[in-house]
C-alpha cells in the first residue's frame, strides 16, 4: 500500500506528533537539482518513543500478520518505503521525553517517486486538530523558499479564537501560491 | 501573492462580522477519522468538504476536527456527527459529496442520513 502523494504521508506522520502531545511540529520540504534529492523532515517535541522497541515490534507484527494493510500503525513504515523504493533513505530518531525526528530522502527525479501533492490541504487539516500547538512549514526548492508558522497567526490574534474559516482559507492560498511561485512545475 | 500582511486585513474583517454570526449550531461537532487507514481511504478531502460546507452555510459554532482510528478501518473514511438533537451518529464510507449531504440534511435539516450510517452499512 502507498499514498498517491507525499503530502498524505506527511499528514499521517505529523498526526503521530499531534498524538504524542507535541507543542511544536516542524515540517520541511527541500528540493535540490544539484544533489537530485527531495528531503522531507518532520520534527516534534512530543513524548518521543523507544525506537529499538518500535522496530522490534514492527518486525514482529509483519511476521505475524502479513495482511498489514488493514490495521493501523503503518504510517512510519509507509513513509520509509516511499523513500527507499526510489533509491533514497530514511532516518528515525526518537527518545522518550525528547521528541521525534523523521527524515525521508527521495531521489528527486526517480520515476517512481510520488509527487509532493497538496501541502496546503495537509497543513490546513493539521490546523483543525483540537488543542493548542504550533505548526511550521518550510518549503525550499534550489534556494528559493518560504515558510509559514501558526505562531505568526496567533501573535496577531492574541487570545482571540483564530481557527476560523477565513484563516484556514488564507493558509491554503498562502501555501499554494508560494509553492507555485518557487516550483514552476519543476520539482514537486 | 499572499503574504502575512494579508492576515491583518482578515482579522479586521472578522471583527466587524462578529454580530452577524449565526451561533445556532454551537453544540454540533464533526469529527473525521484521520489515522493511516482513514487517510488511505480518502479522509483528507472529506474533512475539506465538511469545512467548506459548514462555511458555505454559515454554520458558525460547528467544530470540524480530526480523530484517530476507531477500529473500523474497512469502513473508512468515517465521520462522527454529534448534534444536541440526535447525539452521536457514525457515518461510514464517506466522500466529499456525502459530506455535503450530511451537513444539509442532518446538521441543518435535523434528519440523519440513514443510508450512510454505520448501522445500515454492516
Amino acid at each position: 500500500m502507498e499514498f498517491e502523494e507525499l503530502s498524505l504521508n506527511i499528514l499521517d506522520v505529523a498526526l503521530n506528533s499531534v498524538r504524542a502531545g507535541a507543542l511544536l511540529i516542524e515540517i520541511s520540504v527541500t528540493a535540490s537539482t544539484e544533489s537530485n534529492r527531495l528531503v522531507i523532515e518532520i520534527k516534534d517535541n512530543g513524548a518521543g518513543f523507544d525506537v529499538n522497541r518500535y522496530e522490534k515490534e514492527t518486525a514482529e507484527r509483519l511476521r505475524r500478520d502479513s495482511a498489514q494493510e488493514k490495521s493501523g500503525g503503518n504510517g512510519l513504515r509507509l513513509f520509509k518505503e516511499s523513500a527507499e523504493k526510489t533509491g533514497g533513505s530514511f532516518e528515525l530518531v526518537s527518545e522518550k521525553g525528547s521528541g521525534t525526528y523523521v527524515k525521508a530522502e527521495y531521489i528527486l527525479n526517480s520515476p517512481i517517486r510520488a509527487p509532493l501533492g497538496d501541502m496546503a490541504e495537509t497543513f490546513a487539516a493539521l490546523t483543525l486538530c483540537e488543542g493548542d500547538r504550533d505548526i511550521v512549514y518550510t518549503c525550499n526548492a534550489d534556494g528559493k523558499g518560504f515558510s509559514l508558522n501558526t505562531a505568526q497567526i496567533k501573535e496577531l490574534y492574541g487570545d482571540a479564537p483564530w481557527k476560523n474559516y477565513e484563516i484556514i482559507k488564507f493558509i491554503k492560498e498562502f501555501i499554494k501560491e508560494n509553492t507555485d511561485n518557487i516550483n514552476k512545475n519543476r520539482f514537486f | 501573492m499572499k503574504t502575512l500582511a494579508d492576515l491583518q486585513a482578515i482579522k479586521e474583517n472578522l471583527h466587524s462580522q462578529m454580530d452577524l454570526r449565526n451561533e445556532s449550531h454551537a453544540d454540533t461537532k464533526i469529527a473525521v477519522g484521520m489515522a493511516t487507514c482513514g487517510i488511505a481511504a480518502g479522509a483528507r478531502p472529506v474533512v475539506t468538504a465538511f469545512s467548506d460546507s459548514v462555511q458555505e452555510h454559515k454554520l458558525h459554532g460547528v467544530s470540524v476536527t480530526l480523530m484517530g482510528c476507531i477500529g473500523l478501518c474497512s469502513q473508512e473514511p468515517i465521520a462522527e456527527i454529534t448534534t444536541p438533537k440526535d447525539g452521536k451518529v457514525i457515518y461510514v464510507k464517506m466522500t466529499p459529496e456525502k459530506a455535503k449531504r450530511v451537513v444539509e440534511e442532518h446538521i441543518i435539516g435535523g434528519n440523519v442520513v440513514k443510508e450512510y450510517t454505520i448501522d445500515n452499512n454492516k
